[in-house]
């Protein structure tokens, strides 16, 4: 098992370098110039050059992404920010913990509620209750965020005024962001829940189950559940690691200076260095959630831990004996 | 009082139970009011074609049947003289798997794929006694030796043992708590024929060493050969045929049962074209008024297409549900 993490964390090295130059050549490619956003239309043609003589944008292309690359890999630094002039690094490190809180919670709160309301669904399956709750949870999918988010602050910052409609003071100001952001999960979760939930209720195990005398809380969610998980574990791992690349709609009603918020900043003022760092900073954080969620997988699924040790623990085994002999 | 009495005697009766599906907006009519007793340590076949309601009856006296699609499940199983249709829920699933237990036909799909196979024999254990956590683990070892699984593999999972093997498990589990009604759904069907012949003796034995009553579910005549002393032959959810095994082997009465021994391949036959019953069973949704089999049947008249067939006795204990018995 140690094996197979130490693999896939290797493997996260050639994905960052492609990652890295592809995100390079798009930028370099991409139309509009930094330092006349930076100087404003008024700036005369010889501060234009000035300026670009300073951050290096007269070189050429491969002189550019070698003195890149080698910024990044030998000495982990994104750069600074053409904008602010902050390292980008440091500005993607305050601001996350603000994308991970609304991520994490997000997340968290969708499979809380989420799951147990499919599986209600799932057991009584086709009753008023079931319709309802899927037809409720239908809505829940179809809605927009934004759109979500902007009648849970007229609710409960305008009409009610308990909750701060925006910054991030303080845990209270992330309640409504993290609803907004959450209540589509959970509704995703639920209908996932339930259609993975019936596929699994009337498999033979947990007859077998039941015959044994298992309670029938115990045959759901001992027996049938941790079958049902699979699929319910790569849409929340596929959602969170979205998530943590920032949620830009979110971020930006409830202004919350976040991971997302930054990105899109950046590619408008085409600041090369800070959308450089940003994409890597994704691409690092996805790799390193869907590795976690092959981990779950393998902790669910004997089936699939046994795939990923494969057959060299065999092998060894079997050479084992025959040394001892 | 009388029927009392008689009650009392066996260890196991089922009288009049009657299950019936619902779907697509039928009603599927597995079992039509079906009656047997059992004895103690006695082994009960129960044989007839897919589809014919067996494995409802099983599921009917363990009170498994899916709530979702079941629309009518009546009648009274008595069990050591408790009548277990009518017990309260909570009071069945303490008999599931402790007093009756049972072993389901795919052992490929029977075990839960994510729990080790130890985990899953501890937890009928644990659930039945009030032993913890490594005194369960210890009696799903000596179980799975005992059906002839190295304890070494206590916790691999379903998925690392063969078919038969995974037979074992099952059979291990189903006995783990010493049952006295151990009721077998097909346990053979799903092997090969050479692993099905050491899965029957093993059943035989432990059961035979337990001293329990069983309910052996199959199509096969071999088995019932094999293992049964009584039989009840199973036609479109009806008792059809029901008496000693060598009363139905010797002298089958009805029909279906005569048309069942005259399909099966013999050695010893002089005629190499066997011969099978004519047409398919009955739809269980629209089910021919008088004798279901009557339109397969070649002795059938209009007497028998009238009305309900009821059991009438050819000989003490051997009773048959036919107009024209015996043949």
């Amino acid at each position: 098992m140690s094996k197979y993490i130490l693999k896939r964390i290797l493997l996260m090295i050639p994905i960052l370098v492609g990652v890295a130059i592809l995100i390079f050549t798009l930028m370099f490619f991409v139309p509009g110039d930094p330092v006349e956003i930076i100087l404003g239309s008024s700036a005369t043609q010889a501060q234009v050059e000035t300026v670009r003589e300073q951050l290096g944008l007269n070189q050429p292309y491969i002189i550019r992404l070698g003195s890149f690359l080698q910024q990044l890999f030998l000495h982990g630094s994104f750069g600074n920010s053409y904008v602010q002039g902050t390292d980008v690094g440091a500005e993607l490190l305050t601001r996350f913990p603000r994308t991970l809180i609304l991520a994490l919670f997000s997340i968290l709160l969708s499979m809380v509620v989420g799951i147990p309301l499919g599986i209600r669904a799932a057991t009584h399956a086709n009753s008023a209750e079931d319709r309802i709750s899927m037809f409720v949870s239908m809505i829940g999918v179809s809605m927009p965020n934004f759109w979500l988010a902007l009648m849970l602050v007229l609710l409960f910052a305008l009409k009610l005024g308990i909750l701060p409609s925006s910054g991030d003071k303080g845990f209270e100001y992330y309640i409504l962001p993290i609803l907004a952001n959450a209540l589509g999960g959970i509704a995703g979760v639920a209908r996932l829940t339930r259609s993975s939930m019936l596929e699994v209720i009337r498999a033979d195990y947990v007859s077998t189950a039941r015959a044994k005398g298992v309670s029938e809380h115990d045959v759901i969610y001992k027996h049938a559940l941790p079958n049902a998980m699979i699929p319910i574990i790569t849409m929340c791992g596929g959602r969170f690691g979205g998530q943590l690349g920032g949620t830009v709609v979110i971020e930006t009603v409830f202004s919350i200076p976040g991971i997302g918020a930054y990105l899109i900043n950046s590619i408008n003022n085409r600041d090369y260095n800070a959308v450089q760092g940003s994409v890597l900073y994704i691409a690092f954080t996805f790799s390193v959630v869907m590795l976690l969620v092959d981990l779950i997988y393998a902790f669910i699924d004997p089936r699939i831990k046994a795939q990923y040790e494969g057959h060299s623990k065999k092998r060894i085994k079997r050479g084992e004996v025959k040394a001892d002999a | 009082m009388k029927n009392i009495t008689e009650e009392s005697k066996h260890f196991l009766s089922v009288q009049d139970m009657v299950v019936q599906y619902r779907s697509e907006g039928k009603v599927v009519m597995a079992v039509n009011g079906v009656s047997f007793d059992l004895d103690k340590g006695k082994t009960i076949g129960l044989v007839g074609e897919t589809g014919a309601g067996k494995t409802s009856i099983a599921k009917a006296i363990m009170r498994i049947l899916p709530d979702h699609s079941t629309y009518q499940n009546s009648g009274k199983v008595m069990l050591d003289q408790e009548d277990i249709m009518s017990i309260p829920e909570q009071e069945m699933r303490k008999l599931r798997g402790h007093k009756l237990s049972m072993i389901f036909q795919d052992p490929m799909t029977a075990l839960n794929p994510v729990k080790s196979v130890a985990e899953q024999i501890a937890e009928a254990v644990r659930l039945h006694s009030d032993s913890n956590k490594v005194q369960a683990m210890k009696r799903a070892k000596d179980m799975l030796e005992l059906v002839g699984i190295s304890a070494d593999r206590a916790n691999e999972y379903p998925h690392q043992f063969s078919g038969g093997m995974k037979q074992r498990v099952v059979i291990a589990m189903a006995l783990a708590c010493d049952p006295m009604l151990l009721i077998a759904d097909e346990p053979t069907t799903a092997l090969d024929v050479t692993i099905q012949a050491q899965v029957l003796e093993m059943i035989n034995a432990l059961k035979e060493k337990l001293n329990t009553s069983m309910i052996m579910i199959t199509h096969d005549l071999g088995v019932v050969a094999e293992t049964c002393d009584t039989v009840a032959v199973i036609y479109a959810g009806q008792v059809i045929e029901y008496g000693a095994k060598e009363d139905i082997f010797d002298r089958p009465a009805h029909p279906y049962t005569v048309g069942l021994f005259k399909a099966l391949p013999g050695m010893n036959k002089s005629s190499r074209r066997l011969s099978p019953i004519v047409g398919m069973p009955p739809d269980p949704t629209d089910l021919p008024s008088g004798c279901s089999f009557s339109p397969r049947c070649p002795y059938a008249d209009d007497a028998c297409k009238r009305d309900a067939v009821g059991m009438q006795e050819i000989t003490p204990g051997h009773t048959c549900r036919c107009l024209k018995a015996p043949l």
